[in-house]
């Protein structure tokens, strides 16, 4: 990009890729890469039961512009289709809630992502930022935190899914 | 970094010949790991003790695996190691009028215990509680990061972590 600081978000993102905790997330089948091409980042997440009896993958669209001043823009990412599913209307409440679809405070035609205070536009929910602070994005956090904490919704759909097939 | 499309993660890191396991250490209770590059043909175990001083007493376990790491390492490019002296973590958690408790590796994440919590082997808390549930060390005022490992709360010489179970809306700062 022109403004001169895109390579600069983009050069962190790609710091961050390459980084020993992404990696090993990678090889520990946590994650893995699906597409990069600089904003747009498409991530498969696996997450796993407690007891490693069940697993469940989701895979996630991330958009990177302005890494790492400004949160990743993030949604649920359908591959083939090449746009956001619609949200699950079974599973455990908390991927329920953080699925869900909701607009944008600052545009209401918009969808905000996912419902978390980490993500893009729902940090400025609600106060989020400043009201959740462990669950918000800080420049100095690394992309791993946003991994960890899809690979918590896919862990969490993983426990509901093991506990529904042993019902 | 080379961009990847449709799945191939394999490119090659420019500064990276290939020989090298890249290494993330959590020990002694730190809250930065430390940083190895080791040459994948040492061994990696061994070298990683080496480089930080480790006492022979103390165990070696991949991020949130129970076991600790014996012989050699073997196909791996990235690890996340955690350090510690307990093999194992006995965590005890309370919550209403009940305490419960269970082992853990120093290794695994609050996250992995919450989950246990939580769940039919925890309090068995309804799926609408377990959403809300978070860790909380007894008097602190932010829940537990979900994705520390639990080593990292317990020092040196101690094997037991005790903490709160919550279900406290954050809202309120």
């Amino acid at each position: 990009m022109a403004d001169g600081h895109a390579a600069g978000d983009q050069m962190t993102l790609d710091a961050h890729l390459e980084s020993v905790r992404f990696l090993a997330g990678v090889e520990e089948g946590r994650w893995q890469i699906l597409h990069y091409a600089f904003p747009e980042l498409v991530v498969r997440v696996t997450g796993s039961a407690v007891d490693d009896s069940w697993q469940s993958t989701m895979d996630f669209q991330l958009i990177c512009d302005g890494f790492p001043a400004k949160p990743v823009f993030a949604q649920r990412w359908d591959t083939v289709a090449r746009t956001r599913p619609p949200p699950p209307d079974q599973g455990p409440p908390g991927v329920i809630d953080a699925l869900k679809t909701w607009n944008c405070d600052s545009d209401s035609s918009l969808y905000g992502g996912i419902y978390r205070p980490w993500q893009r536009h729902a940090a400025a929910h609600n106060n989020w930022t400043t009201l959740r602070p462990h669950l918000a994005w800080r420049r100095d956090r690394h992309l791993t935190f946003v991994m960890e904490q899809l690979y918590e919704l896919a862990s969490e759909q993983a426990a509901w899914e093991a506990a529904r097939a042993a019902a | 970094m080379t961009q990847v499309k449709d799945g191939d993660t394999s490119e090659k890191k420019p500064d990276d010949d290939g020989k090298n396991i890249r290494i993330e250490v959590e020990h002694d209770g730190k809250a930065e790991p430390a940083d190895l590059k080791i040459d994948r043909d040492d061994d990696v175990l061994a070298a990683v003790r080496k480089a930080l001083a480790l006492e022979p007493d103390v165990f070696l376990f991949e991020r949130d695996k129970d076991e600790p790491l014996s012989g050699p390492i073997k196909g791996r490019k990235a690890l996340r190691l955690i350090a510690h002296k307990s093999r194992l973590i006995t965590v005890q958690v309370r919550y209403e009028h009940r305490t419960i408790e269970e082992k853990f590796a120093p290794s695994r994440t609050v996250f992995r215990v919450l989950e246990w919590a939580v769940g039919k082997k925890g309090f068995h808390l309804d799926a609408t509680s377990a959403a809300k549930a978070n860790l909380i060390l007894p008097g602190a005022d932010a829940p537990l990061p979900r994705d520390a490992t639990i080593g990292r709360l317990v020092p040196a010489g101690e094997h037991v972590l005790v903490v709160d179970l919550t279900l406290q809306d954050f809202t309120n700062g």
